[in-house]
């Protein structure tokens, strides 16, 4: 928004508001004042005269910034996101690991401190889009979010627009909502982890509990290195991957009460003997699609 | 007593009232129009007597006056953050938060034709009519009942209580963040759709001012955690929702309380236990105010409106050789046909990859091509369904010509194998 200066190494991350201190609202400290500087980095989360800093573990050069603006409304979204570990689902267990996800939305309006609530919100619902978009699972659950969650809308009150609306159905709240999916993703494929990732069936069996040690002793095989080196070469067939996913979809509408799982098993069988392999039914739907991807990797 | 019909006759294209109301509506070519106000509304209404409705934790009572539920704090030591528009934020010893169903109608219209400004208006004019001190009040709006209003109430096994009050509908708002939009708030006022959660979240704790919004925020997640589970769709885009566009939260947090928070994890067993009463909470009042539940949720012709498909569009792709009533119960049937609507999720869901990327859409429509000819549709040997299968070049083409094949095999099925 042309008056913040970005520095950026391996140890901080950092925003410097050079025109005019702005104001805020964190998770860590609620309402905040005269911000000038916003630091991710290794050091202790804190808020001492006007400098905002957020602890990370990560590496700080592998920030993900999405800029987006309609008319006079702008938007910019600094995002980090380590997500190969500590995802979790909203009231379940998180998983192990040390994930993590700092969001700082810029708003280039001012605003009333319940409009940076609101813009909370919108940016919470987006970390959900992108981690569904992402198709992260683990232990079961399609991940919602990281169990690490730190997020700061910050406001510029020397603007000459005042907005007061930052939910989805507001331009201000689609900028919020675009960019901070696009920041996360993008964090997150510097951090190594994006799409890519999931067009693979052991990503997706990961997800749901089954590494390769479980797949193996599903598979009936007994040539461990075999059994590998077959995993190399069929893991990311583009059919496979998807029928996998859609009888996974289907596995997850079972669980959550919209079909039972008799009908569920059966219409996953269907998809899979037509994009995987004959099926090989186990003594539930997610151990029947397991014992069948883990044929499909033992067969020739 | 003012006349509670006060009527305005005004000339066509009158934008100003006498009385210093304004509206646009109804269109400008209607020769003479009846202008009724929100304030006439107001007005006319009777709202005397209230009764309670529930119980929230720290001695919260839930009233329901009007089209109001009040609920009422105890004493002065409460804090409340609210993402609501007319006195949101962070508030000290508020009197009560309140969530308020608007008017429907041409008056609901007027309310919002005005901007924030008169939607404070009408806030504040409805708490003096409620016989509440309008400066000390927290508001939100929704189209939802009041009566509608799910109440929920966990202890984290820390000991900590927490109660939730929601009403919710996002058949006609759902929306996933970063959506497109048409409202642009700096080029026009205001605007409202009907479909709104609003979330009242009581804890018996002193949380500190970050804590409340993180609180928030992990309401928000379980929010749309049930909505994914319902397969609710966006109406802005070909996703599955993650709330409505106007969804706001009250976090209120009881400071004399001897439970102190501060940094609260989100793998805490409180921010647990308020995840898991969110979801009872919305599920319920998903349930009361839209009958969305899982079962009416799991609709052929619902989840594949998401994309567009709708039967209008089935009905165009082929000329069928049925009579209306045949196709009717033939509909019906497919409706409730579990197997295959459990098929069309999968399609639904390999459509999905190919927008995330997932998958070349030749490779994912090739195998979907596959699955619906295999799995899905009766055998067949016309040359013209092979060629017009072998057409379809994206999903929304497969969906909706293998749909009216398949409403085309169940009317077969039905006649029986002499055709009758």
């Amino acid at each position: 928004m042309g008056t913040e200066i970005i520095n950026r190494d391996a140890d901080e991350f950092s925003i410097m508001f050079m025109d005019e201190a702005r104001d805020g609202m964190s998770t860590d400290f609620g309402v905040v004042h005269g911000i000038t500087k916003i630091t991710l980095g290794h050091g202790e989360t804190s808020f001492t005269e006007g400098s905002l800093y957020i602890h990370i573990d990560g590496d700080a050069t592998k920030v993900g910034i999405s800029e987006l603006s309609f008319n006079s409304t702008f938007v910019t979204t600094y995002a980090f996101a380590e997500l190969s570990a500590g995802l979790m689902r909203s009231g379940c267990d998180a998983q192990t690991g040390d994930g993590e996800i700092v969001l700082i939305v810029l708003m280039d309006s001012d605003m009333p401190d319940s409009t940076l609530a609101r813009a909370g919100i919108t940016a919470t619902e987006a970390i959900t889009a992108a981690v569904q978009d992402l198709g992260l699972a683990y232990g079961g659950e399609p991940a919602s979010g990281s169990v690490r969650q730190t997020i700061v809308t910050v406001r510029y009150k020397g603007s000459g627009m005042y907005l007061r609306g930052a939910g989805k159905h507001t331009k201000l709240g689609e900028l919020i909502g675009r960019s901070s999916t696009e920041a996360v993703k993008a964090s997150a494929a510097e951090n190594g982890l994006s799409i890519v990732n999931r067009m693979s069936l052991m990503e997706i069996m990961n997800g749901y509990g089954y590494d390769q040690d479980r797949m193996f002793s599903l598979s009936g095989t007994e040539d461990y290195s075999a059994f590998l080196a077959k995993i190399l070469d069929k893991d990311s067939d583009p059919r496979a991957v998807a029928s996998l996913s859609a009888a996974i979809h289907i596995y997850n509408e079972s669980r959550w009460g919209l079909v039972d799982e008799g009908t569920a098993t059966e219409a996953a069988i269907g998809i899979l003997r037509v994009g995987m392999c004959e099926p090989v039914r186990g003594k539930n739907l997610l151990e029947t699609l397991a014992s069948t991807v883990a044929s499909y990797f033992a067969g020739s | 007593m003012r006349c509670a019909w006060r009527a305005c006759v005004v000339e066509s294209c009158t934008i100003g009232v006498p009385g210093g109301h304004f509206s646009i509506y109804p269109p400008a070519d209607y020769p003479t129009l009846i202008m009724l106000t929100w304030e006439d509304i107001i007005d006319a209404e009777v709202t005397v007597g209230r009764h309670e409705f529930g119980r929230l934790c720290s001695g919260i009572t839930l009233l329901r006056q009007g089209r109001a539920m009040i609920a009422m704090l105890p004493h002065e030591g409460f804090r409340v953050l609210s993402s609501g528009f007319t006195n949101g934020g962070y508030v000290d010893s508020p009197l009560a938060v309140v969530n308020i169903t608007s008017m429907g109608g041409k008056a609901e219209w007027s309310c919002m034709e005005g901007g924030l400004d008169t939607y404070d208006r009408v806030n504040h004019k409805y708490a003096e009519k409620l016989g509440l001190d309008p400066k000390r009040v927290v508001f939100h709006g929704t189209a939802a009942h009041m009566d509608n209003a799910a109440v929920s109430e966990a202890v984290s096994p820390d000991g900590i209580k927490v109660s939730f009050m929601v009403t919710a509908g996002i058949r006609h708002n759902g929306g996933r963040a970063g959506d497109p939009t048409t409202y642009d708030e700096s080029a026009r006022s205001y605007e409202e759709k009907p479909g709104t959660i609003i979330t009242f979240l009581a804890i018996d704790a002193d949380l500190s001012d970050g804590d409340m919004f993180k609180a928030m925020l992990i309401a928000t997640e379980a929010k749309s955690c049930v909505i994914q589970e319902l397969q609710a769709k966006s109406l802005y885009s070909k996703k599955i929702a993650t709330g409505s566009g106007t969804d706001q939260v009250a976090v209120i947090s009881n400071k004399d309380s001897p439970n102190k928070v501060f940094g609260m994890q989100r793998d805490s067993e409180l921010a647990k236990t308020i995840s898991q009463c969110m979801k009872d909470a919305l599920r319920k009042a998903f349930e009361y105010q839209t009958e969305m539940n899982p079962t009416t949720q799991w609709n052929p012709i619902y989840l594949m409106s998401r994309r567009q498909v709708d039967p209008m569009l089935i009905r165009e792709e082929i000329r069928f050789p049925a009579t209306h009533k045949e196709l009717m119960e033939a509909l019906n049937h497919l409706v409730t046909d579990n197997y295959n609507t459990a098929l069309l999720t999968g399609l639904l869901n390999i459509a999905d990859d190919i927008d995330a990327g997932l998958i070349e859409e030749k490779d994912g429509v090739d195998l979907a091509r596959d699955i619906c000819e295999k799995v899905v549709l009766d055998d067949f040997d016309d040359p013209v369904v092979r060629l017009r299968l072998d057409d379809c070049s994206n999903m929304n083409d497969l969906l909706s010509y293998v749909a009216a094949l398949k409403l085309l095999d169940v009317v077969r099925q039905r006649r029986g194998p002499n055709g009758n």
